[in-house]
C-alpha cells in the first residue's frame, strides 16, 4: 500500500494506492516536515486505540489492525515514528513482521474469491409523488456506482427486486434497458422483505464463483404515492395463504399482531414492552436526513396511537413509503470497501399457521453466517436488524441471540439500541422511522452499516469506529431469512 | 384448470372452502406431521404418502388479534390462531374479547353476511 502527502489546495493531499504486495506500507511525502505530515496522515478523526488483542489504528482513509500484545506500545510507536520517518522521503515498513492478528489471519485464509461492497446508495424515503418505481430505482443505482467510482459499462451482473407498483415479470431486464446497460447475468428476485440481503448473497455467489465481476443490486418502487393504501394492504396481505387466510380479513399487520400476541402471552408482558423499539428507531431516524419520521416519540406516544391489529398499533408498524437503494458488490477493493465475511439463510415455511415458534429461521440463518465469518455475536459492533413491525425486531433480536427471550423492549428501553449503547440498531430509524418501500427498504439497513463502518455517517456516526456488522432481514411472515456479516478492514486488491 | 389447480381442488373438496360445514387436515404417513393446508405433499418432510380427513374443532386459542384497520374498511374484526386437539393449528374469526390460552370450538358459520369462515364458538 502506497500512501503519498503533499500540499495542495488549502490543506494537504493524501493519496492512497493499493499495491500487488499489500504487505508493505509505503509512506510518501512530498516536501513537507514531519510535524505537517504527522498532522495530514493522523489527521482529524484518527485515532490509536487498543482493540481486542491488539491495536486499532484508525484515520479516516486508512485502518490497520495488528498484534497480539494487548500491553505492548511498540505498534502504536512504531506507527507514529514512521510517520515522522517519512520527513523528506519514503519509509517502508514491513507489515509482514508485525504480529499478525486474528482477524488479519481470518482474511488470509479466505483467498482470491472475496467480495465486497463497494458502493451504497439510498434515497430519502417518504411520500413524494410523481416519481416513477423505475426512476427511484436508477436514482439509487446512479449513486451507487457513482460511490463505488464505476461506470455502468463496467456492470456485468444486475440484480433487482420486485416492485409491487410495477408488477412486471422481468424486474432486471426492465432496469437494465432504462439505465442502457448490458450486463451478462440479469436476476428478478422475489422473497418478500429478505429479498435485499437474499440479492446480496447471490451477487457475492456471483463473483466468488467467478461469474461476474461487478455486479449492481438495485431496488425501488413509488409504494406510497404510486398505488392506494388499500392495494398496498391487499397486495401485503397475500403473503398469507389465498383460501385459508386472506377472506378470514387477516392483513400483514394482523399476521404480524397474531405473533404479537403469542409473544406477550408467552413472557408474560403487554404491549407497552414492544413500545420501546419504536421510540428507539423514531430517536435513530431523527438523526438521518433521510427518514420519513423524524419527529421524537415516547412510549405513551406509541400507546396512543391508533391500533391497526391489536396488540400493534401505528406505531409499532412501519409505514409505507417511496424511494430506492442500491449497492455495487465485487472483489474488496480500495478502503472504503466493506467485506461480506458471512452468509446464512433459513427457509422453514411460508404461511404463520406451520411457523415454528421456537425455530422461525433466524437462529438458523445468524448462525450460518457467524460460522462463515469465523465470528460469534460479542464481536459485531452494530446491527441492521428488519423492524417491519415492533415485534419483528423484538423476535428477530431474540431468536438470533443478541438479548435474552422477552428482553427486547426492556434493553430498548435502557438506551442500548442508540447510538452509544451495547448495540447500535438500525441507526437511521430502520423501516419504523426511515420508512419501507419494500425491498430497497431492507437494502437501507445494508446502506447504513457499511456507511456506519466506513465511518461515514457523520452526525450519526457511533463512536469506537465499529468494525463488523451484523444485517439481517425477514421475507413473509418471518418466512424466508437471510443475514449478512460484514466486515471492513484492510483490502487486498 | 391446470394439474396443480385440479389438486388443489381435490385437497380442499370437502373443507369448507368448497361450501361443506367440515373443517380437514392432512397427515403425513413417513413422519406423522399433521397439518391444516391444502398441501399434497408432507411441509415437514416433503413425503407423498399423506392423508386428508375430517377433523374436530375442539382447541386452545394460541394467539388473537383485533384488526381495526381491514381492507376495504368496516368494523373491528378478531383473528385467532387456535390449536386443535387435532394437532393442526387453524386461523379462524373470533370474538374481540378472545384471549390466549382459552378452550374454543371451532366451527364454520357464515359470518358478515358472506361465506362460510371458521369461527370460534364464542363469536358474537
Amino acid at each position: 500500500m502506497h500512501i503519498r502527502v503533499e500540499r495542495g489546495g488549502d490543506g494537504h493531499v493524501v493519496t492512497l494506492e493499493q499495491a500487488a504486495d499489500c504487505s508493505r506500507l509505503e509512506i510518501e511525502a512530498v516536501d513537507l516536515g514531519a510535524a505537517e505530515v504527522t498532522s495530514a496522515v493522523l489527521g482529524a478523526g484518527a485515532a490509536i486505540a487498543l482493540e481486542g488483542d491488539g491495536y486499532l489504528i484508525s484515520v479516516p482513509w486508512l485502518r490497520a489492525h495488528a498484534g497480539p500484545s494487548a500491553d505492548d506500545p511498540a505498534w502504536a510507536d512504531r506507527f507514529a515514528s514512521m510517520v515522522e520517518a517519512a520527513q523528506g522521503g519514503r519509509y517502508l515498513a514491513d507489515l509482514d513482521a508485525l504480529p499478525v492478528g486474528p482477524a488479519r489471519a481470518r482474511r488470509q485464509r479466505r483467498g482470491p474469491g472475496d467480495a465486497a461492497i463497494t458502493g451504497v446508495a439510498l434515497t430519502p424515503f417518504g411520500n413524494f409523488p410523481g416519481v416513477t418505481a423505475i426512476e427511484w430505482q436508477a436514482r439509487a443505482a446512479v449513486a451507487a456506482l457513482a460511490d463505488a467510482n464505476r461506470s455502468p459499462a463496467e456492470i456485468d451482473g444486475l440484480l433487482v427486486g420486485y416492485a409491487t407498483t410495477i408488477g412486471h415479470l422481468m424486474p432486471a431486464n426492465l432496469l437494465a434497458e432504462y439505465l442502457g446497460i448490458h450486463p451478462c447475468v440479469a436476476l428478478g428476485v422475489s422473497v418478500g422483505g429478505a429479498t435485499g440481503l437474499a440479492m446480496l448473497a447471490q451477487a457475492v455467489a456471483l463473483i466468488r464463483a467467478g461469474s461476474a465481476r461487478c455486479v449492481l443490486v438495485v431496488a425501488g418502487e413509488d409504494r406510497a404515492s404510486g398505488q392506494s393504501r388499500e392495494r398496498s394492504l391487499d397486495i401485503l396481505a397475500q403473503v398469507g395463504e389465498r383460501h385459508y387466510e386472506v377472506p378470514l380479513g387477516a392483513t400483514i399487520p394482523a399476521y404480524y399482531a397474531l405473533l404479537a400476541s403469542a409473544y406477550l402471552h408467552r413472557y408474560g408482558l403487554a404491549a407497552a414492552d414492544l413500545a420501546p423499539l419504536a421510540v428507539q428507531m423514531r430517536a435513530n431516524a431523527s438523526g438521518h436526513p433521510g427518514a420519513q419520521f423524524r419527529t421524537p416519540v415516547e412510549v405513551t406516544d406509541v400507546l396512543a396511537s391508533r391500533p391497526i391489529a391489536e396488540p400493534l398499533r401505528l406505531l409499532d408498524c412501519c409505514p409505507v413509503s417511496d424511494g430506492g437503494a442500491a449497492f455495487v458488490v465485487e472483489a474488496p477493493t480500495g478502503p472504503r470497501a466493506v467485506e461480506v465475511v458471512g452468509l446464512g439463510q433459513a427457509h422453514r415455511h411460508q404461511h404463520v399457521s406451520e411457523a415454528d415458534e421456537g425455530d422461525f429461521g433466524a437462529r438458523r440463518s445468524s448462525g450460518a453466517a457467524l460460522a462463515a465469518a469465523s465470528l460469534d455475536l460479542e464481536a459485531i459492533d452494530i446491527a441492521g436488524i428488519y423492524d417491519s413491525f415492533t415485534v419483528t425486531l423484538a423476535l428477530l433480536l431474540e431468536e438470533i441471540g443478541f438479548v435474552p427471550p422477552g428482553k427486547a423492549g426492556a434493553v430498548a428501553r435502557q438506551g442500548e439500541f442508540g447510538a452509544g449503547g451495547i448495540l447500535p440498531l438500525n441507526t437511521h430509524g430502520g423501516l419504523l422511522s426511515y420508512g419501507h418501500s419494500g425491498v430497497a427498504g431492507g437494502m437501507a439497513h445494508v446502506v447504513e452499516v457499511v456507511t456506519q463502518l466506513r465511518g461515514e455517517a457523520g452526525s450519526r456516526q457511533i463512536p469506537g469506529h465499529p468494525r463488523r456488522a451484523l444485517v439481517h432481514a425477514d421475507g413473509g411472515v418471518l418466512s424466508a431469512h437471510v443475514t449478512a456479516v460484514l466486515e471492513r478492514g484492510f483490502h487486498e486488491s | 384448470m391446470t394439474d396443480a389447480e385440479r389438486d388443489v381442488d381435490e385437497l380442499q373438496g370437502g373443507d369448507w372452502t368448497s361450501g361443506r360445514t367440515a373443517l380437514r387436515a392432512s397427515a403425513c404417513r413417513r413422519c406423522g406431521h399433521r397439518w391444516y393446508l391444502p398441501h399434497r405433499l408432507c411441509p415437514a418432510c416433503g413425503a407423498h404418502d399423506t392423508e386428508r380427513f375430517d377433523i374436530d374443532g375442539t382447541g386452545t386459542v394460541a394467539a388473537v388479534t383485533v384488526v381495526h384497520r381491514r381492507s376495504g374498511g368496516g368494523p373491528p374484526i378478531g383473528i385467532a390462531l387456535v390449536d386443535l386437539t387435532a394437532g393442526v393449528r387453524v386461523m379462524a374469526r373470533c370474538s374481540a374479547a378472545a384471549v390466549v390460552g382459552q378452550a374454543t370450538t371451532v366451527r364454520i358459520a357464515a359470518i358478515d353476511g358472506a361465506a362460510q369462515l371458521p369461527v370460534c364458538d364464542e363469536t358474537p
